[in-house]
């Protein structure tokens, strides 16, 4: 972790969480002590989310559940309400989303624990496919059974859940930002009356914003072709239907006013035609901009209120 | 103010009644829903929140190492996009039992968005932690004033963050893996 204090007293914090770089600015930090406090606990819910859901660690909660088939495994609250809302959001996007492409993924070669190197490996003792159908949820004993071998993946919430939960700890302290690898959750002003810049990374060009958005209490979430190549070319995000990179978007940016909901949405708004896409987020009645591979921009009727 | 613990979860209750509620009027479905399918309720949006508010208003365990070091079981394996040159800071003289010299290290990964710097300490031949100790020329992840440092612009004017930039975790790993073929 590292520490900033300029003269413009920004409290910036970076440390690495779910292989990538989680950063924290609170401006301008009043209490020192109780801003660094809350902080540090903010941080402890990445640390937490991470080791609860990760597809990587075969001792995770996660990996408990994807390794027992047919038999309820009860979890904790979080990991329960994370895949209820996982299997919510498959059910209302039509099946677009699912949270039991874990294997694919793994087949894809995205089976790599990033601190360790290791590799996981999951045999699954069944050619027929799963899906989020096959998630069984019990409420009453908080249990979740597999009806069919599969192995979950969160990645496309977890980071989302985690930042909605650091921001719920940081609420106090007013103005601040989260961005944990692109994913970002500001929080009132950057500087007086005026606030937070953030731009949406120009899917060909990694350097230069393709739209810039004034945020002042929301989330912004992008899911893009660009990142993590599998070796083959390909990308993380799999079209749960086809275990396939899904082709067409460029990339999807979701505005929402939680990160857990932009972050799912814009997972599942890549993996739709644009117009349908489009379609989800305005029944979802938040924001967004599809970029197709061809570099067309389709977005919701209100984005441009987030534009300067 | 933070609210109390007693407010916070008749909060979370209330949200979870609503949650159960969007629950119940979207369970007796026979066919596949369509997202097409047009809705008044908030439903995943009031879903997100309860999930969130019910997690927060429980708390995490305070055992845990929250204190945002980044603890490396072992060399991740992962081919650096780049690697720049890295100085050795104070290694010991003497190799200690173990894969590592001790000794502090510091080295630079640099991705198309910027270097990192990365800091490991090696004790007893084990890596004793792993830090970003320095990051971005264009990310304001440390200790830069993202005003002085972020120059990714449309119009000419900075962002504070950008949205769908995600690689400076690789970047990290190529400073570490750097940093550790110094400690070899």
């Amino acid at each position: 972790m590292s520490k900033a204090a300029t003269a413009d007293a920004s409290l910036v914090r970076s440390a690495i969480y779910m292989d990538t770089l989680v950063t924290i600015e609170v401006r301008p930090p009043a209490a020192e002590t109780e801003c660094a406090a809350r902080v540090t606990k903010a941080f402890g819910w990445f640390a937490h989310v991470e080791r609860l859901c990760s597809r990587f660690d075969p001792d995770s909660e996660l990996s408990r559940i994807s390794a027992t088939c047919g038999t309820p495994v009860r979890v904790s609250p979080m990991l329960f309400e994370l895949i209820s809302f996982a299997c919510a959001v498959a059910q209302e996007t039509g099946d677009t989303f699912d949270p039991t492409v874990g294997h694919a993924m793994e087949k894809r070669g995205f089976d790599r624990n990033f601190r360790t190197g290791e590799r996981v490996s999951s045999e699954l003792c069944s050619q027929s496919r799963a899906d989020h159908r096959d998630v069984v949820l019990d409420p009453a004993v908080r249990s979740v059974t597999l009806t069919r071998p599969a192995v979950l993946d969160l990645g496309a919430i977890a980071k989302g859940f985690a930042i909605d939960l650091a921001s719920r700890e940081l609420e106090p302290l007013g103005d601040f930002a989260i961005n944990a690898g692109g994913d970002i959750l500001a929080r009132g002003n950057h500087s007086r009356g005026a606030p937070w810049r953030i731009g949406i990374r120009n899917p060909r060009e990694p350097s230069d914003a393709i739209e810039t958005l004034l945020i002042s209490d929301a989330a912004v979430c992008t899911s893009g072709d660009y990142e993590r190549p599998d070796g083959n070319g390909g990308h993380h995000l799999l079209d749960p239907q086809t275990g396939e990179p899904a082709v067409g978007i460029a990339s999807a940016t979701v505005i929402a006013p939680s990160a857990l909901l932009a972050d799912a949405l814009s997972t599942a708004a890549f993996l739709m035609h644009p117009k349908s896409g489009i379609e989800l987020l305005e029944c979802q009645n938040v924001e967004g901009l599809i970029i197709s591979a061809d570099l067309q921009k389709h977005e919701t009727k209100g984005l441009s209120k987030y534009r300067p | 103010m933070p609210k109390s613990p007693a407010k916070r979860a008749k909060e979370a209750a209330r949200l979870k009644a609503k949650l159960a509620a969007n629950e119940a009027r979207s369970q007796p479905e026979t066919t596949r829903p369509k997202h097409k399918r047009r809705r008044l309720t908030d439903g995943l949006l009031g879903m997100s929140s309860a999930a969130v508010l019910t997690i927060y208003a429980l708390g995490y365990a305070k055992t845990q190492n929250a204190n945002g070091e980044t603890a490396v079981a072992s060399l991740p394996s992962e081919p650096a996009p780049t690697a720049g040159a890295g100085q050795i800071t104070h290694p010991t003289p003497t190799p200690a039992p173990g894969s590592y010299r001790d000794g502090t290290y510091v080295a630079v990964g640099s991705s198309r968005h910027g270097d990192i710097e990365a800091t490991v300490v090696v004790q007893n031949g084990h890596i004793a932690s792993a830090k970003v100790t320095n990051c971005g020329t264009r990310y304001p992840c440390s200790d830069v004033d993202p005003l002085v440092d972020e120059v990714v612009t449309r119009q000419g004017e900075p962002v504070h963050y950008m949205s769908g930039a995600t690689d400076s975790s690789r970047a990290y790993l190529g400073a570490i893996r750097q940093a550790l073929a110094q400690a070899k």
